[in-house]
């Protein structure tokens, strides 16, 4: 009888780790956004919650307006999410390169109105979801079961696609010569100028690469929750922002390993506490961060900026 | 190009911070092949000078040729591509990637991969420290090293002008001695260096022209031997009278 309850918990315990890392992982390729742009314009992006949401709609529109196969339309939508993101910059952002920062992020919070009005009026205020016909039907199908826990291939499928492209991202960041760029104009704008860096260009290879990633985690939390709405993105935001905040703002592992962290907090946490918790638990690690850890887990220590 | 045309020259430079008049018409022409040196006080706008050469900042106006022809009004990228580099002041090396990657990022503009390998040995060999701490942060070189950083760093985008922006500052007489002698060996590579100095003795001794700036204006200029000899010189930059 105690063996059995201590399996029934062990069981549980098991199930929501993976959940949690399912969601934990979405939240990581939303954070990543965050602070790689952070890194190098230091600017919390609050448009980015609506990138996200804005992959999961066009997705969406292409599916049931165009009748676009899934992974197909996927991928456009991912496209068009890293074009939405170098636009943002261009016309809200790089105007304001040498304004005072707080009218960037005011920008910044306008830009995250406007966008969420504009989905507003494209797709309305109702909940969609995508049609089951259209995805692919291995989704629903269990991948592996143990005892009580079952995971299905969507979540297989979720964390696998995370964490392929945070090994890409990681390798794009250390390996390559833009990433060079990327990390030298975090640390010195004007030192990477002086060798021969293009800096806006930088900057909005930046802003495609945080925004594709962004999309994908839209598009995968709609399909994993099977819910889409044009304020989606606000929520997302605040939690990946968090993530990136417990991780260390402008560190890229900081924000994989705040998202994942937050994920799995927060699925306990609504498991073992309760279920209203689960949003609140977002905002209390960010609290608790800022006031004992401003710098996050990875984060250098750094002076305030916003 | 026409024989006798200056690499470098700045006619009526004049260049803003706000309201703060900078540069109040600077002019003056370097030659291929030599090392020019600019001396002056704090805040006379040497570094202004050459900011506004490397186009960070902009001259409001005046002309900056470059090989005859005017850069002022070129993206900093695509001047680094035409061959001016600049050491900024403090050094200014990447603190947080590697000493190979902050050497490597100075070749960003090439795709010469032979090219580059090769000039990463010469670097290399003007700066064996450097080979020994190639996988270290920057951050954690000493400040002699992060200098030697800092100009292998630029040699490393193989410039035709050479913009140093106080290379001895705060360094020990020791290593100062060293940098010099590197910067006379950049010389003898047919790189012509533009040399930013408080240390004026020793930057007078290795330059061929020399111009002295104050507050925003060029007041003096001559060949770096006459001004080593000039009793104005010498009071105002080499502590004497
Ligand atoms: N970013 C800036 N904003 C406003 N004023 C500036 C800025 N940079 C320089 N100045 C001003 O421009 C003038 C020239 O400065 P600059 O840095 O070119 O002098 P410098 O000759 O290089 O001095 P130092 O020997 O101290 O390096 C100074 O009066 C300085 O206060
Ligand atoms: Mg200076």
């Amino acid at each position: 009888m105690d063996l059995q309850n201590l399996f029934d918990m062990s069981s549980l315990f098991l199930q929501q780790l993976v959940n949690g890392l399912t969601v934990g992982g979405v939240y990581a390729l939303i954070a990543v956004g965050y602070t790689m742009v952070y890194g190098v314009i230091e600017l919390i992006n609050f448009a980015h919650g609506e990138i996200y949401m804005f992959g999961a709609f066009i997705t969406f529109h292409l599916i049931t307006v165009y009748k676009v196969p899934f992974f197909v339309a996927a991928l456009v939508a991912v496209a068009a999410c890293a074009v939405i993101g170098i636009l943002l910059d261009i016309v809200a952002y790089r105007p304001l390169r040498n304004a005072p920062r707080l009218a960037a992020l005011i920008t910044a919070i306008g830009m995250s109105i406007f966008f969420q009005n504009l989905a507003l009026i494209k797709w309305g205020a109702q909940i969609k979801s995508y049609p089951l016909e259209a995805l692919p039907p291995f989704f629903s199908d269990v991948a592996v079961r143990i005892g009580d826990v079952q995971v299905t291939w969507l979540q297989v499928f979720i964390l696998a696609t995370t964490l392929l492209l945070m090994f890409a991202l990681h390798t794009i960041i250390h390996r390559t010569k833009v990433g060079a760029a990327m990390r030298a104009i975090a640390q010195d704008k004007r030192a990477a100028a002086l060798m021969g860096i293009n800096v806006n260009r930088v900057i909005s290879f930046t802003f495609a690469l945080g925004s594709s990633l962004g999309a994908v985690a839209g598009i995968l939390v709609g399909v994993f929750y099977n819910a889409i709405w044009p304020t989606m993105g606000y929520i997302a935001g605040i939690k990946a922002f968090a993530a990136a905040v417990l991780g260390g703002i402008g560190s890229v592992p900081g924000a994989m390993l705040g998202g994942v962290v937050l994920g799995v907090a927060e699925v306990f946490g609504a498991g073992y506490l309760s279920s209203q918790y689960r949003d609140g638990i977002a905002y209390a690690v960010m609290i608790l961060v800022i006031v004992f850890k401003p710098s996050g887990l990875l984060g250098k220590a750094m002076i305030q900026k916003v | 190009m026409p024989d006798g045309q200056p690499m470098l020259k700045l006619e009526n430079v004049h260049t803003y911070y706000g309201n703060i008049h900078a540069l109040k018409g600077v002019s003056f022409e370097l030659q291929e092949g030599q090392i020019g040196c600019l001396i002056g006080a704090n805040g006379a706008g040497k570094s202004t000078t050459l900011m506004t050469i490397s186009g960070l900042e902009r001259c409001k106006e005046g002309t900056i040729e470059f090989l005859g022809k005017p850069i002022q009004r070129i993206a900093p990228d695509e001047i680094v591509r035409m061959g001016i580099c600049q050491v900024p002041e403090g050094r200014r090396i990447f603190p947080r990637l590697t000493v190979r990657e902050n050497l490597m990022l100075g070749a960003y503009i090439r795709k010469d991969k032979d090219g580059v390998q090769q000039d990463l040995d010469r670097v290399l060999g003007y700066f064996p420290r450097l080979a020994e701490r190639l996988s270290q942060d920057g951050g954690t070189l000493s400040g002699g090293e992060q200098q030697m950083l800092a100009i292998g760093r630029a040699l490393m985008s193989r410039p035709k002008l050479l913009l140093l922006d106080e290379p001895s500052l705060g360094l020990a007489p020791l290593v100062v001695e060293t940098i010099f002698e590197i910067i006379a060996e950049i010389a003898k590579e047919k790189i012509t260096v533009l040399l930013v100095e408080q240390n004026a003795n020793a930057a007078l001794q290795l330059a061929h022209y020399g111009w002295v700036l104050e507050t925003g204006r060029i007041v003096l200029q001559d060949k770096a031997r006459a001004l080593l000899e000039n009793p104005k010189v010498r009071e105002a930059y080499l502590g004497e009278g």
